[in-house]
Order: C-alpha cells, then sequence, then structure tokens
C-alpha cells in the first residue's frame, strides 16, 4: 500500500525489459534470463495487486475514519480525510501516528493503538492479495 | 590470454586480462595463466559475480569467483573492506573462500571495482522455492547436519569478540545499528510508511541488556551459505558484517522472511533448517549464552526494518537510472511481507 514506484512506473520498466530482450540476437546468459524471470514476477504481482488495492484502501479509510471519529475531540479534532492512494494514506496516518508518539494521554495512546491494528488487518489484506495473484 | 573450450560461451578478454592481471599482482597465478570460462551469474544484489576458471602451467586448475560492486548496488558498503573481512576469516575455522587479489580502483571492465577468490564446492539452497525447501526440511527430519553445521558456524563467528574483530569491520553498538538503518530508509525512502515510522520507534524503545560485542555475520541465513553433499561448505556475503550485539544474526534468522516467506508462510523451521527452539538451545549450548527470545523479537524487527532499508535503496537507484536491474524493481513486493512480519513482531492485534 505504501509504495514507491506507481502503476504506470512499473509499466514503463516492463516494457523496457521486453524492448532489451527483443534486441538481443544472441542466447540469452543467465542474468539476462533472470530480468525476464524478474519481469514476469513483476507483472504478475502488479496484477494482484492491482486487483486488491480498491477494496483494501477503502477498508482502510473506513477504519480510520472510524477509528479517528471515535477518539476524544482533544486528540484529533479533524476528521480524517479519505486517501485517494497509499501514498496519501501513508502521508496521513504517519503525521497522526507521530503526533500520538508524543502524546501520553490514554486517549492518544488508545487511538494509537487501534490504528496499528488497521495497520496490521491492512498489511495481512495486501500480502493476501498478493498471495492470491501469486496461486493463479 | 583466454582459451573457452570449443562450444562454450565466448570469453570477454577484456574482463578475462583484468581479473588475471589481478590475480597476478597478487601472486595468485603465474604469467601464463589463461582464462577457460567467465560467465556472469545471475544472483546477487549489492554485488554482482562472475564465474572464472584459470588454467595455470604452474600451479595447476583455479575454480574462482570475481565478486564486483557494481556502480548502482543496493548496499554502500565497501567492497575493500568485504575483500580484508574475508581475508581475516581464513584464521578462523568456518568455511569462507580464500582471495587471490583486489582492484580497488571503481574504473574496471567489469564496472566497478571487484576482487577474486576462490570457488567453494556447493549451491546456495533457495528458501523460497518449496521444493528446496523441502530438501532442508528432510535433512532436519533425517539428520539435523545442515542445522548442526549452521548453529556451529554461528558460534564460532560470535566467538570473535573484541580488538581481533574490531581489526576486520567496524563496531556499531545497538543504538547506532537502530540510526544506521533509520537514516538509511529516510534518505532513501520515496514514500512514507507509517508501519515502518513505528517500527523504527518500537526498537529504539527496546535496547537491550549489553552483551560483549562479537564479530556479526549481519546476513547470517542458508541462502548465503553453501551445502555441499549435505554439509555447509561455505559461508558468503559478509558485506553487512560488523562488530556488535550478536543476537542480530539470531534475530535476522528468525524472521519469517529468512525461512522463505514472500506472500505465502515459508518453512515453519527456524531460517528453513531447525526447529527454532532445537537452535536456540543448541547456540546457547555451544556459546554459553542464555538467548533472551525478547532481546531477539527486538533483532527480528530491527532485520525487518534493515531489509525494508535496502530494499528502498534499490527502488530509489533503479528509479534514478543508476542501475538497470529490473530486480530491484521486483524487490518492492518484498515490502508487504516485511511490514506484516513487522505488525506481527510488535504485537499489533
Amino acid at each position: 500500500m505504501f509504495n514507491a514506484m506507481d502503476t504506470g512506473d512499473l509499466l514503463v520498466a516492463l516494457a523496457d525489459v521486453l524492448r532489451d530482450a527483443g534486441r538481443i540476437d544472441r542466447p540469452l546468459s543467465g542474468f539476462e534470463r533472470s530480468q525476464l524471470l524478474s519481469a514476469s514476477s513483476i507483472a504478475r504481482n502488479l496484477a494482484a495487486e492491482e486487483r486488491g488495492t480498491a477494496a483494501t484502501l477503502q477498508a482502510a479509510n473506513d477504519a480510520v475514519a472510524a477509528a479517528v471519529a471515535a477518539a476524544a475531540a482533544e486528540i484529533h479534532p479533524a476528521p480524517f480525510r479519505q486517501a485517494r492512494d497509499g501514498r496519501e494514506l501513508g502521508e496521513q496516518l504517519g503525521a497522526l501516528l507521530e503526533g500520538l508518539r508524543r502524546d501520553e494521554r490514554t486517549e492518544a495512546q488508545r487511538l494509537r493503538t487501534r490504528l496499528q491494528g488497521v495497520l496490521r488487518r491492512l498489511a495481512d489484506d495486501e500480502v493476501a492479495a498478493l498471495a492470491a495473484g501469486a496461486g493463479r | 590470454m583466454t582459451s573457452a573450450p570449443a562450444g562454450a560461451t565466448p570469453i570477454d578478454e577484456r574482463l578475462a586480462a583484468s581479473a588475471l592481471a589481478v590475480m597476478r599482482e597478487a601472486g595468485a597465478v603465474g604469467a601464463d595463466a589463461t582464462a577457460t570460462t567467465l560467465r556472469q551469474l545471475h544472483g546477487g544484489w549489492s554485488r554482482h559475480s562472475y564465474v572464472l576458471d584459470v588454467a595455470d602451467p604452474e600451479r595447476g586448475q583455479l575454480a574462482c569467483i570475481v565478486r564486483v560492486r557494481p556502480a548502482g548496488a543496493v548496499l554502500d558498503t565497501d567492497l575493500v573492506q568485504e575483500y580484508r573481512t574475508f581475508a581475516a576469516l581464513q584464521d578462523l575455522p568456518v568455511p569462507t573462500p580464500a582471495v587471490f587479489g583486489l582492484h580497488a580502483d571503481g574504473d574496471t571492465p567489469f564496472g566497478g571495482p571487484f576482487f577474486v577468490m576462490s570457488r567453494l564446492e556447493g549451491e546456495s539452497p533457495n528458501v523460497w522455492n518449496a521444493r528446496e525447501r523441502r530438501v532442508l526440511e528432510e535433512d532436519w527430519a533425517a539428520g539435523r547436519r545442515i542445522a548442526d553445521d549452521l548453529a556451529r558456524h554461528l558460534a564460532t563467528i560470535h566467538g570473535l569478540t573484541g580488538e581481533a574483530a574490531e581489526a576486520i569491520v567496524p563496531a556499531r553498538s545497538f543504538a547506532q545499528t537502530v540510526e544506521h538503518w533509520r537514516g538509511v530508509w529516510e534518505e532513501q525512502r520515496l514514500v512514507r510508511d507509517p508501519i515502518v515510522d513505528e517500527a523504527f520507534h518500537w526498537v529504539a524503545s527496546r535496547t537491550p541488556d549489553p552483551v560483549r560485542p562479537r564479530l556479526v555475520h549481519g546476513d547470517y541465513r542458508i541462502g548465503n551459505c553453501l551445502v555441499d553433499r549435505g554439509r555447509l561448505s561455505g559461508i558468503l556475503d559478509w558485506e553487512l558484517a560488523h562488530v556488535g550485539d550478536p543476537r542480530f544474526d539470531l534475530g535476522y534468522l528468525a524472521l519469517p522472511y529468512s525461512s522463505g516467506k514472500l506472500f505465502a508462510p515459508g518453512s515453519e523451521l527456524l531460517g528453513g533448517v531447525a526447529d527454532r527452539d532445537w537452535f536456540l538451545a543448541r547456540y546457547a549450548d555451544l556459546t554459553g549464552d542464555e538467548v533472551d527470545l525478547e532481546v531477539v523479537r527486538t533483532f527480528s524487527v530491527i532485520a525487518a526494518l534493515m531489509l525494508t532499508a535496502i530494499t528502498a535503496t534499490g527502488i530509489r537507484v533503479f528509479r534514478d537510472g543508476g542501475s538497470t536491474d529490473v530486480r530491484m524493481l521486483w524487490s518492492r513486493f518484498i515490502m508487504p511481507g516485511l511490514r506484516q512480519d513487522m505488525a506481527d513482531l510488535m504485537g499489533w492485534r
């Protein structure tokens, strides 16, 4: 979810690998073959990631919004703004948790624990989506 | 200069000449030595490796590996230090390659500094391959020879303390280890990751009771070893070695990643080779050190953070055009599993 390089970046990289392989007019070396296999694995994983991202992001957005809304107003008065992608979610949650780490009040630590649970489920969902793709 | 057998992959003359020149200068081969094989291996992230076979009328056949630090490496580690580490390890009763000369200058036909070392017999088990995991599990069930070798060699490595170890590699305290990898992560990351942020905070709050600093391999897992006829025949990949808390190596081994987890669980055995309780008890017997499972847990999270930081480095190097090695981009898919492991190890429910 909190991934560097988006789908477009990955597709461009895959296109480059395929182009370079297509220009080789001799038997591939072991290294070149491993490049192609890695590219194939990237494509498969990316497809699995794409299939799971929308649901995972929505579930995380909903869970964070509910946790923040349930916390006392003095802990986090502003409502959580729905993130449009993983990068935005990472920025928002990162900033929120950074503030909570400095706040020793019970309510703050309760919210932090709840957000950690959200992150745990998000990590589980993301891995499950990738595992499902690997098994196809 | 070179003499590839008929039908073999042609040898790159420039590469062969460069490697042979280094070996001659180091006195490892004579003036008439020739290369009979030179090809790049497909493994290696922070280093590129080449198989090199040399025929020397004075010394006979030499089976070698050329280890290169490419321009776009995922680890900003010093090849000269790695060479010196291998040289120093010759005195230790652990199976490591002999070294045959170093070219420390980055301007080489290999695309970076390199050294030549002996090629040991054996293969590196791939714990992410189910079939190879089964071979390791069969060894555990049948005689535990690989598991025992892994424990014994780790105890030997950790037996090197103080000045003797610091003469080889730099010392790093617990706090320095955490700060080192936090620094790498902050410098290399392209996105903010709240799980990683929390994990750095978590490990920094769990400074363990100090122990006498030892030589730490830093990347100790079965995939960085060679296995030949059911025994550990080589311990490789020392570029993360340092002097510090030896429990780092235990935490790294205990990480699910080291047992073959990517998306699906890997082996139930620690590091893919041994029952966890057995291994830690065997290690404790060999070293005389009690193993605190909570400290191992802390170091498992640090190990996951280290892998995360290294992966982030590879992705940045690729994005910035420092390397076209697409495996660096592939490593992006290692991160979700590591995040899950960190969340699990920190007890998030």
